[in-house]
């Protein structure tokens, strides 16, 4: 057979590109069912980093069946909130589904996924994800605030390329743990969390903390990040402060109104 | 091409196309060959250890692969030929890592992709799989995959210490360093200090082996 | 219109393809010992750059993406075939390299004297493949946005061979330790050429 002829080029690359889609498709379709399991672990081992209940790689040895039992337990309510802080309840396979094109979701801002954990009986914490640009690309995390809307429970931040040693350091306890105690609401209006040069630049300071030295440019977008994303959340974070505040206002005045009760019942 | 005689399966040529790229024969210091992408993965050990792993398998799967077929191959198409055994395995490695080692398949995000166009492993299917045997040429990618591994881990090895002070994502400097005023060079972390390393890699070995050295 | 500007700037000078990926260095090392041999290698890389990356983008938006072939029936909007991604990018590469040498031999045979030699070159250069798989994962919103990032990248390029192979030849003239001759200088060189390219860093637009 002559092997420079096109037909025999034209069968051998014909042949060729069959067996090689044929061997690719097989392998993509058998490994898909676990890459999308790992991006989905991911995920929900994120947002458990926010609410102080995340795992290190070597605590637990069946790490992936660990974080999805835990995810179970604490996670109790997933929502989708629009830009008016209407909550519609949704399943957590639709919300953790939402996390994968974040980009998106904040720019038609029609369903933000919001994970509500209870810790305790008395302990709601409410996670929001947030998504932005750092230095070379896409920075993203979650941020845990207590049932007071304001302030952060926890923090986690990921990346994908900063600069590793500088930029990257934002994926470090050191740099998370300082986001705990932090609020976003400055007398009730919305303050964000600035990150501020230096170390020790932002001690004493409730709306700030210390960005990552060497990596401004990464901490910037941190900083933009934080203050779009949550900031989309505001009406939202607003309508279960006043809720809150109608609570504890319904149950000062049921609790007045008992007390009065009591008193005429006293004076009768 | 039935020739009877039998070689053994490590006959001192096979040996030799397995341990020759691992010293004086080096891809990266000799060929100069592969530094591409993969120097961008080297800042930290762990995912020069994966990169090194991937692209041994690449190089000797594809350099088997070849040699097996290098009778069949047309030669006006040879090189997409090439091009695609090489990124259908690329993609095999791309999709393994993805299912089993999620977390470091992220950290080398675009550079497995890049495999595909590792001078290394175009270079040896050109220089030696599509003029030899299957197994000589198996071995030969083994071989040059790990000279390659070698430079690449010896590089990050560098570059995690000094630019992080830790090995393995382990610390290794002693807090007391750090106490004293000792601090991590954040220049080794960033672009150009693997360049530099490299470089300076180069000049040791040629040091030592004399004959390479450019006039 | 600003942020094409701005991811054309960034691509030349910030992500340089060279400094801050190594994106090429085979040929980058091996073509920079002339300045004449360097443009002609430069230039080639733009041109291709500049045309692959676009077709890819193409490929990537309205086939390859999850969802992408929704335009042929919406009963097809859950197929995923970025897993063929790299064999599809490399085809395309090779293709237009090996048509754009065509049509530079048949048309432009002074072109093709100076400059075909170094277009096989290219469809195994990281910089080409980079430039597009970059595109992908950095999901540019339009084609605008990633053919300005393909000029950039390429010109980046182009940039950094030429500065490259005018330092060479006047190493020509200098005491280079003699292990060091050659390669050994060329990786010190590009890494201080890199961190010169590091002021660069964190310019917006």
């Amino acid at each position: 057979m002559n092997k420079q002829s096109n037909t025999y080029i034209i069968t051998y690359a014909t042949v060729l590109v069959v067996v090689v889609a044929a061997v690719l498709s097989f392998a993509a379709i058998e490994l898909q069912p676990r890459q999308e399991a790992n991006v989905k672990i991911e995920k929900m081992g994120a947002i458990l980093g926010a609410i102080g209940k995340g795992v290190s790689d070597t605590a637990v040895s069946d790490k992936d069946r660990y974080i999805e039992q835990t995810f179970g337990t604490y996670i109790t309510k997933t929502l989708f909130v629009d830009s008016l802080g209407n909550a519609t309840e949704a399943t957590t396979e639709e919300v953790l589904g939402a996390l994968n094109d974040l980009p998106a979701v904040f720019d038609t801002k029609t369903a933000m996924p919001v994970f509500v954990a209870t810790l305790s009986d008395d302990a709601t914490e409410y996670v929001v994800p947030l998504t932005g640009k750092g230095l070379w690309g896409a920075v993203w995390g979650y941020i845990a605030l207590n049932d007071d809307c304001n302030t952060v429970a926890g923090a986690v931040f990921d990346h994908k390329s900063e600069t590793p040693g500088l930029g990257a350091e934002i994926t470090t306890a050191a740099f998370q743990e300082q986001f705990v105690g932090k609020r976003i609401f400055k007398d009730g209006r919305f303050e964000s969390i600035d990150l501020l040069k230096g170390k020790g630049s932002s001690a004493g300071n409730p709306y700030a903390v210390d960005a990552i030295s060497g990596g401004t440019l990464t901490s910037n977008g941190v900083k933009a990040m934080l203050r779009v994303c949550l900031g989309d959340y505001v009406p939202f974070f607003e309508k279960v402060q006043a809720a809150a505040a109608a609570a504890v206002a319904a149950a000062d005045t049921a609790a007045c109104e008992t007390t009065t009760e009591n008193t005429e019942g006293g004076a009768k | 091409m039935s020739t009877k005689e039998k070689e053994p399966l490590f006959s001192a040529k096979n040996m030799n196309a397995l341990l020759g790229p691992l010293g004086r024969n080096n891809p990266i210091l000799v060929q100069v060959l592969g530094i591409c992408s993969a120097l961008a993965v080297t800042a930290k050990l762990k995912p020069a250890f994966v990169m090194a792993l991937s692209v041994t398998v690449v190089t000797a799967f594809a350099n088997l692969l070849i040699s097996l077929m290098r009778r069949g191959i047309p030669s006006r198409i040879r090189i997409i030929v090439q091009l695609v055994v090489v990124a259908a395995l690329v993609i095999l490695v791309d999709q393994v890592l993805k299912a089993f080692v999620y977390d470091i398949s992220k950290q080398l995000s675009v550079f497995v992709g890049l495999i595909i166009t590792n001078c290394i492993i175009m270079g040896r299917l050109e220089a030696f799989a599509m003029g030899n045997r299957p197994w000589p040429s198996f071995l030969d990618g083994i071989g040059n995959g790990l000279g390659y591994g070698l430079i690449l881990l010896v590089v990050a090895f560098f570059r995690e210490l000094l630019g992080s002070g830790t090995l393995w994502g382990y610390p290794v400097v002693p807090q007391w360093c750090y106490d004293h005023g000792y601090a991590n060079n954040g220049l080794m972390i960033l672009p150009p200090m693997a360049l530099i390393t490299v470089g300076i890699i180069i000049w040791i070995h040629r040091s030592r082996n004399k004959d390479l050295q450019e006039k | 219109m600003e942020n094409i500007l701005n991811l054309f700037v960034k691509s030349i000078f910030v992500e340089n393809m060279v400094f801050a990926f190594f994106f090429g260095m085979c040929s980058y090392i091996a073509v920079s010992k002339t300045v004449k041999t360097a443009m002609g290698l430069g230039l080639a890389v733009i041109f291709v750059m500049t045309v692959t990356v676009p077709v890819n983008y193409l490929l990537n938006e309205y086939v390859l993406e999850r969802g992408a072939l929704s335009w042929v029936s919406p009963s097809m909007a859950e197929v995923d075939l970025s897993f063929l991604s790299f064999i599809v990018f490399i085809a395309v590469i090779a293709s237009i390299v090996q048509l754009v040498e065509m049509i530079v031999e048949k048309f432009a045979p002074g072109l093709y004297s100076s400059l075909g030699i170094f277009l096989p070159l290219i469809a195994v250069n990281c910089a080409i493949m980079g430039g597009s798989l970059f595109m992908q994962e950095r999901a540019y919103a339009h084609i605008g946005e990633a053919t300005a990032f393909a000029v950039g990248s390429g010109i980046g390029w182009w940039l950094a061979i030429i500065g490259m192979a005018a330092i060479r030849e006047k190493l020509t003239y200098s005491n280079i330790p003699k292990p060091l001759k050659g390669v050994g200088i060329t990786f010190i060189i590009t890494g201080l050429m890199g961190i010169a390219f590091m002021i660069f860093l964190g310019i917006q637009l």
